[in-house]
């Protein structure tokens, strides 16, 4: 649930790996047909052509240089920027805020209750149980929305729906206690190893 | 913010419902509603993305590869501009050797590199295009939105198969996939085993707990026994 | 604090930020049922009054206990959020009754959750 951009990742990886694959083919043709060969000579001959009488034409007044490699330098900068940004996109998402509102009942002034408060409830409720090996909470902002994510190792053997149903009767509580309802996301994972394979395997 | 305030717990919170003992909604049982999940448009959008892989690692790689050639590029036109010698190659230099081609350089190198690119861009390829479906399954709880990992799940299974087989945990191993649950038995040799009580012991399971996708179960027993388990 | 009708003294009374922030730190911890060093006030002004801020922790139930006993709750003051917003109004009065300078606001942020299982009945 965090803001890592998936349908802008799968565009730009697509087109990153199109580009990649076209301009490896065209090597291989190159390096195997001589009539790619040829073609290729020809057709970027002219395009290099036309390129250079570009350089020519918009040379600065009185100088040697085109003025067209300080675009070329911007558009360099600008894709680096462009990338730096999307980097900077992928897993974002974690937050503080729980419940915010400003002016509650009869005094001016804002009321906030931090994600500290849910994340410490609910590890204190889930540290000590046996079948536990592991759990993790996280406040995230979801969609404009203050979120939940709660992480649980179950030891071997455990049966999630019961484990779901009782952290579940948790966050229930949780409601109760802090007075508003939060959307929860309930994660029941192996730890590290589950982003493997597509079939598990388990004595 | 004050629209996310706005959704206040209001009947469970209140002292005074609490005080005359009439909690309606604070706690209901574990089997209340199975089925149900709250809040259906936000939940779907979440188990959605909990359930695909973002390519956030192939996202990153790209765009470490691209900014890299960005700034090499920037560098060598820099260090033209300003007027000294290229650092690996010179613009110009680089633009004919390469409408030259395939003349300068051997059709060996030309051919590996050009595999090397494909590779790599069916490598990205791919991965835009393929779901990229990840190892959980969906579990329907009426408060929360709920994944579970498929080991998880198999782990469960394999218990519960091998209480209903009585045999021990090295005679079962389980495979779970998005549809399927394979459940392989050694039986104890002298022991008869009927594939029957398992494959039914596995499926209650399963139906308690309330996956999707469901997956169909198959169990195979194993022609050869463990002998004294 | 005001002087008795009686005598007219003239003085000047100002209350140091040092004591402000005591008794609102005090008040902040009464109300929420924590320690007053865990409580932080910041005072800034607010168009010639004065605005408090804190941030502060706040003593819960152990959601276990509150699954055993939903009467929890209600035993500890009620949900976080109406007592957050009881408290607003609780410290503002003590301030300013303590002190006599006049609070405009106070923000409230629960910065986390002290968890007590033997609770305060109230």
């Amino acid at each position: 649930m965090n803001g890592t951009p998936r349908v802008l990742n799968r565009i730009l990886i697509g087109i990153l790996g199109a580009k990649l694959l076209v301009i490896g083919a065209l090597l291989i043709l190159l390096a195997t047909v001589p009539a790619v060969g040829r073609w290729w000579q020809a057709w970027s001959a002219g395009i290099w052509g036309a390129a250079r009488g570009l350089f020519d034409r918009t040379r600065f007044p009185g100088g040697t240089e085109s003025w067209l490699w300080i675009v070329m330098v911007l558009l360099l900068l600008l894709v680096i920027g462009v990338m730096v940004a999307w980097l900077a996109q992928q897993g974002k998402g974690r937050a503080n805020l729980l419940v915010a509102e400003d002016d509650a009942g009869d005094v001016a002034g804002n009321v906030r209750i931090g994600g500290g408060v849910a994340e410490q409830a609910l590890r204190a409720a889930l540290a000590d149980r046996p079948d536990l090996a592991g759990a993790t909470v996280a406040t995230y902002e979801f969609a404009g929305e203050p979120a939940l994510r709660i992480r649980v190792q179950p030891r071997q053997g455990v049966a999630p729906h019961i484990l779901a149903a009782e952290v579940s009767a948790l966050v229930e509580a949780l409601d109760a206690v802090i007075g508003k309802r939060t959307p929860v996301l309930i994660h029941i994972g192996s730890g590290a190893r589950s982003r493997f394979g597509r079939a598990e395997r388990v004595r | 913010m004050s629209a996310a305030a706005e959704r206040h717990y209001d009947d469970a919170a209140s002292p005074e419902a609490a005080a005359t003992g009439t909690q309606a909604a604070a706690v209901p049982g574990p089997g209340a509603d199975p089925g149900a999940r709250p809040d259906s448009a936000l939940t779907e959008r979440v188990l959605a993305r909990e359930t695909t892989s973002s390519r956030a690692s192939a996202a990153v790689i790209a765009a470490v590869l691209v900014i890299g050639l960005c700034v090499y590029a920037l560098l060598e036109t820099a260090v033209r501009a300003v007027g000294q010698p290229p650092w690996l190659i010179d613009p110009q230099t680089a633009a004919e050797k390469a409408i030259a081609l395939p003349a300068g350089v051997s059709p060996l190198l030309l051919g590996v590199s050009g595999a090397v690119l494909c590779a790599a861009g069916l490598f990205f390829f791919l991965n835009a295009v393929l779901p990229g479906r990840r190892a959980r399954h969906v579990l329907a709880d009426p408060r929360a939105a709920v994944v579970v990992d498929d080991e998880v799940i198999a782990s469960a299974l394999a218990r519960r198969a091998r209480l209903a087989a009585n045999v021990t945990q090295e005679q079962v191993m389980v495979v779970v996939s998005r549809r399927q649950v394979i459940v392989n038995v050694r039986p104890t040799s002298g022991v008869p085993l009927r594939a029957t009580d398992v494959q039914a012991a596995v499926e209650a399971e399963l139906r308690d707990m309330a996956l999707s996708p469901l997956p169909e179960v198959r169990v195979n027993l194993a022609s050869s026994g463990v002998i004294g388990a | 604090m005001s002087a008795p009708a009686a005598r007219l003294l003239a003085g000047h009374n100002r209350i140091s930020t040092q004591a402000l922030t005591s008794v609102a730190r005090a008040a902040a911890a009464e109300a929420l049922g924590v320690p007053p060093q865990d409580v932080r006030a910041d005072w800034a002004d607010d168009d010639g009054l004065l605005a408090l801020s804190l941030v502060t922790p706040i003593a819960i139930p152990s959601l276990t206990t509150v699954l055993r006993d939903p009467a929890r709750v209600a035993a500890f003051g009620g949900p976080i959020w109406d007592r957050a917003v009881a408290a607003k109004a609780e410290i503002l009065r003590r301030v300013t009754e303590l002190s006599g300078a006049q609070l405009s606001r106070v923000d409230i942020r629960i910065s986390g959750a002290s968890v007590r299982d033997g609770g305060r009945v109230r």
